[in-house]
């Protein structure tokens, strides 16, 4: 089991490290408040989607949620929530309504935020939105009508002690200092530190120092981010190169998929920073994805046949990088780590860690064929399951409710 | 109840449109002699069922599961899994009165070149107890030596007459009646994949007895992940960010690979509301990055550089 289920706050007492004060009386005296809704932002891992789901559990409101799984077009903004907003009182009981991460509304979700923005002055039910990210232009409608609310990364020391009552619990074997330099590398992000400290202690119960130093990846974030500068904004192919060299973190990720053909290992390599912010800095980056197009069929090459000179024109290539900007942008460009990542993309976990998995899974030990393949019949499945027996493939009564329930045609 | 397992073949007659390839399996089963197997040819021809139904033959009368080992290499995250695992299995003597137990690997060609010399060596230590049925889409993507140790098979996508047979011989026992446009239209949309279309008929049969030609496309475009043609116009809009976060979702939730992703932007590019001369770029970039896709090893950035081009 995930220790960020398992140690997951359930009353609001327990949240450490967030002032959440604000957040539960604007839910309390909803009536009274001017703006209807709350947009909590900061980043990752700092409890903006916790704290909905604690409050509601605690007052006893029934939660109604909309996250970045979901559809959110005009369309499914109004009919989930406009229904929700009329409807409530007719049963009596209270609702919260959470809607996650509004600065990932797609392109696909036409209309979306607009749709959001307008139901929101008719709520007559307290509406928690969470965002990483504000200052997106397609989030200027909402301006007006939410109030802002920032949650800041949490307090190294409220991470250290949170950790260390996981170890008493888990029984784990650890020295304060590592313990300590475990919660720093973290940066604010108290699901990363758990994540990494079920990771490095799940085989032997112990939090080794050696495997911590080995973690301290983010640590050299300044240093990647001092290279990405050079290869964005100069010319100089050869200091470029010696960097490169110097580089603490690999060039490339030689792990393997490890969810789908699009999310490896490792998430903290070159290529990934490159692919990342590419076209946050790029006009033109067609060219500069050729290259790094070009790279990764060596890439292949070296994994294949594990001719490891290769590395060098991989490393050549990806200096190229500077070379086929038009113009310099002058322009202050924050970089990013991938998103590839589901450390760094909270909505990745919720797509791979879905039922759908578990159903894929089932179905195919029963029908002998891979697990891949299973998941792409699902929506078949999902059609025959409202005329046929699933019973015997050995899925259980809720997933099999969940099949029936999926909207295919 | 699944109709691909109700339905899949449980005897050497019942499998349709392999007849050259069943005879001399079946003489090999018959004399209790049989080399190791690679089964190659596209999804839904019947490999795995041929698979089945040799074990079922050789182990008539025993326990048939216990002595057969069934493994999806692209679902084995590990080769130290697949070593130990099927290591564990080869080394001890077949279970009962059979000459020596059968380990099945699907999909073997998704293992890496590594893995497939290990198990080269497993194949070669472990005759006596175990002989294997490997089973790949792409018999090239399978290391020489390994060719070498099996008898090859290379299976062909069903005719048309054979799916008719099979069809007609599923709607009698079900009690469904399905047209022969519509029939026309699973051979169409199936590319020959069997499992697909009995999918696609028992969708149909939940939706009415009465299977039609509408009833199967409606079923089949249901199933199609409709996302990837929104990628493609965000992209040609010169939106790559959201372009390429829609893709990976996309991919996520339906369990797409690459190439399943690059062969729908290739059959997508003809409808887009393109002028000629990008629709051309299009196609022509489109090849490179699947020829690229192949013999780089990111899926995900090879379809960004397909992306970014598009953008231009």
């Amino acid at each position: 089991m995930l220790w960020t289920e398992k140690y997951r706050p359930s009353a609001v007492k327990q949240i450490r490290g967030q002032d959440v004060e604000r957040i539960c009386s604007f839910v309390l005296n909803y009536n009274r408040e001017k703006h209807k809704a709350i947009l909590i932002h900061g980043p990752t891992g700092t409890g903006k989607t916790l704290i909905a789901n604690v409050l509601a559990k605690e007052l006893g409101y029934e939660l109604r949620e909309i996250n970045s799984s979901d559809n959110r077009g005009k369309e499914e903004i109004v009919s989930v929530l406009g229904n929700t907003l009329n409807q409530g009182s007719l049963f009596g009981n209270k609702k919260l309504i959470l809607i996650d991460d509004v600065d990932a509304f797609s392109s696909g979700d036409r209309g979306g935020l607009k749709a959001v923005s307008e139901l929101i002055k008719e709520s007559r039910f307290p509406i928690l939105m969470t965002a990483n990210d504000v200052d997106l232009e397609k989030m200027s409608c909402l301006k007006n009508v939410v109030e802002y609310f920032e949650f800041k990364p949490i307090p190294l020391l409220d991470i250290f002690e949170f950790l260390k009552e996981i170890c008493h619990k888990e029984k784990i074997k650890y020295n304060e200092n590592d313990l300590r330099s475990l919660s720093r590398l973290a940066g604010g992000d108290l699901r990363a530190a758990i994540i990494d400290l079920q990771t490095l202690t799940e085989n032997d119960k112990e939090l080794k120092t050696s495997e911590v130093n080995n973690l301290d990846v983010r640590y050299h974030q300044e240093e990647i981010y001092n290279l990405l500068v050079k290869i964005f904004k100069t010319k100089e192919l050869k200091l470029i190169q010696e960097d490169i060299d110097r580089l603490n973190i690999p060039l490339i990720d030689m792990t393997k998929p490890s969810i789908s053909s699009v999310v490896f290992g490792n998430e903290n390599c070159l290529s990934y920073y490159l692919e990342e912010n590419i076209p946050r800095e790029y006009d033109n980056i067609n060219e500069a994805f050729d290259l790094m197009s070009r790279a990764d069929v060596f890439r292949g090459r070296i994994i294949r046949n594990q001719h490891w000179r290769y590395l060098v024109y991989v490393r050549d290539l990806y200096s190229c990088i500077s070379l086929v900007k038009d113009n310099r942008n002058i322009a202050n460009v924050k970089y990013h780590s991938t998103k590839r990542s589901p450390k760094n993309n909270f909505k990745l976990w919720s797509l791979v860690n879905r039922r759908r998995w578990g159903v894929a899974d089932k179905v195919a030990t029963h029908s002998h064929i891979s697990a891949w393949r299973a998941l792409t019949e699902i929506p078949y499945y999902s059609i025959i399951s409202r005329g046929f027996d699933f019973g015997e493939i050995g899925l259980e009564e809720e997933e099999i409710e969940w099949l029936r329930k999926k909207v295919i045609i | 109840m699944l109709w691909t397992e109700k339905y899949r073949p449980k005897t050497f007659e019942d499998i349709k449109g392999q007849d050259r390839i069943v005879e001399r399996i079946k003489a090999m089963v018959k004399d209790k002699n049989v080399p190791h197997l690679l089964f190659s040819g596209p999804a839904g021809v019947g490999k795995t069922s041929l698979a089945l139904v040799v074990a079922r033959e050789l182990y008539k009368g025993e326990n048939w599961r216990e002595n057969l080992l069934e493994l999806n290499a692209s679902d084995e995250r590990g080769i130290d899994v697949i070593r130990n695992t099927i290591k564990d299995f080869a080394r001890t003597k077949a279970m009962g009165n059979v000459p020596f137990k059968l380990i099945y690997l699907d999909e073997s060609d998704s293992l890496t070149k590594e893995a497939q010399h290990a198990l080269r060596r497993t194949m070669e230590n472990f005759t006596n107890n175990a002989r294997f049925v490997l089973s790949c889409n792409y018999a090239s993507k399978i290391i020489d030596p390994i060719h070498s140790r099996c008898s090859i098979f290379n299976f062909k996508p069903l005719q048309k007459k054979d799916i008719e047979d099979y069809v007609s011989f599923i709607s009698k026992n079900e009690g469904i009646k399905v047209e022969n446009k519509a029939i026309d239209a699973l051979y169409e949309t199936s590319e020959g994949d069997l499992r697909r279309i009995v999918n696609i008929l028992q969708s149909c049969a939940v939706l009415n007895k009465n299977v039609t030609e509408e009833a199967i496309y409606k079923v089949v475009s249901a199933a199609r992940p409709k996302e990837v043609r929104l990628v493609l116009e965000e992209a040609i809009k010169g939106n790559f960010i959201s372009a390429r976060e829609r893709l990976l979702e996309v991919m996520l939730q339906h369990g797409l690979s690459g190439l399943d992703v690059i062969k729908q932007i290739q059959k997508e590019i003809i409808n887009l509301a393109v002028d000629d001369k990008k629709r051309m770029d299009m196609i022509e970039a489109c090849g490179e990055i699947e020829f690229r896709m192949v013999e780089g090893s990111d899926e995900f950035l090879q379809l960004q550089a397909l992306l970014a081009r598009f953008c231009k």
